[in-house]
């Protein structure tokens, strides 16, 4: 049976979507892509710089690499900048797909709810297949998915902390209740933090400086594409129940004794 | 009587023409003032910033997305806000 995720008309194999930022450079970026095995990675929009005007190699490596690219609105602070952003990047790489990020605090980089329900509702008018960045909070969740957007990415922990799922009882209300893909994105620091999220059920996670902030970036891409699959069929699986006490394995029959 | 209208039109607009032609405009671009003469349409603006029309490029005018195709036929005024965008590595 195949098991993939899919988001407006794209489907894909791999459930492990990676950022482009913090790399030491270009091509350690496309290494770690490649060990991931993920078919879609993110991207900034940003104003060219008029003083330098350099530009073309990120695009570059990402094309020859064939991966599809996902723009964000990382920066936005308002509903108004977000879409904006939004129809630029449409604009620019000819996507109507877009992670919707509208920042409300500047320290714990958490979403302004109120601004980005409103920019999900014109985006998903507009035609956009919205992946909008959110808390962990299941009522948000159902009013974004009640809007239209092709999935929910509530956060494990903040963005760049490397705190895992700090959640998981929330998360797992969030995915009772949604019939859309539920992909976490932001807070995994390590392995076992991306296990964990699939492990509950999750659809895919979404990660950057996990993978590109790491010692060996290339070595925890692969490290993540192997929690995320192991996760995913831990979970269709079906783990046991948690018991306080133990219970043997082996039979408790016919054990060897020494008589007295 | 039509003849001559149409003429004091083809004035007009001569003069117009001449008049942005030798006048310099001031545009906001990227956040940044800019200041440019005559009156360009946004593909002769990239062209004078040294912006080269490629895939990832995108333009807003005045907060409203212009498709690449239809950059050399926007003209732009005094007092215009020009987006320039590319992707760029993020999260």
């Amino acid at each position: 049976m195949e098991d993939k995720l899919s988001f407006g008309n794209k489907t894909y194999t791999s459930r492990l979507l990676l950022g482009t930022g913090k790399y030491p450079d270009n091509e350690t970026m496309s290494e770690a892509h490649a060990a991931s095995g993920t078919e879609l990675v993110t991207v900034a929009i940003r104003r060219v710089d008029l003083s330098e005007r350099s530009g073309g190699s990120l695009l570059g490596h990402l094309d020859k690499a064939g991966v599809d690219l996902l723009p964000n609105t990382a920066g936005c602070y308002s509903a108004k900048d977000a879409i904006l952003t939004a129809q630029l990047a449409r604009e620019s790489l000819d996507t109507n797909i877009v992670k919707l990020e509208v920042i409300g605090d500047e320290k714990t980089l958490f979403p302004d709810n109120e601004e980005l329900l409103v920019a999900a509702r014109e985006l998903v008018q507009e035609g956009f297949v919205v992946l909008p960045y959110t808390g962990d909070d299941v009522v948000l969740c159902k009013k974004l998915q009640d809007i239209g957007c092709a999935a929910v990415m509530p956060l494990g922990a903040p963005i760049g902390s490397g705190l895992g799922i700090r959640n998981p009882y929330n998360l797992r209300i969030i995915l009772e209740q949604m019939e859309i893909p539920v992909i976490v994105d932001a807070g995994v620091g390590t392995a076992s933090d991306a296990a964990v999220a699939m492990e509950l059920g999750c659809d895919g996670v979404l990660m950057n400086t996990a993978v590109a902030c790491a010692k060996k970036p290339v070595l925890m891409a692969e490290a993540m594409r192997k929690a995320v699959e192991a996760g995913r069929l831990a979970y269709k699986a079906g783990r046991i129940n948690r018991k306080l006490y133990a219970t043997a394995s082996s039979p408790l029959e016919g054990v060897v004794r020494m008589d007295d | 009587m039509q003849g001559a209208g149409s003429e004091i039109g083809r004035n007009f607009i001569l003069h117009r023409d001449l008049f942005f032609l030798y006048s310099s405009m001031n545009l906001t671009v990227n956040g940044e003032r800019y200041e440019t003469s005559g009156a360009p349409n946004l593909l002769q603006v990239l062209d004078s910033l040294k912006v080269h029309v490629q895939r990832g490029l995108a333009v807003a005018l005045n907060h409203k997305v212009i498709p690449k195709s239809s950059l050399a036929d926007t003209q732009v005024r005094e007092g215009d806000a020009i987006e320039i965008i590319y992707p760029t590595a993020g999260g």
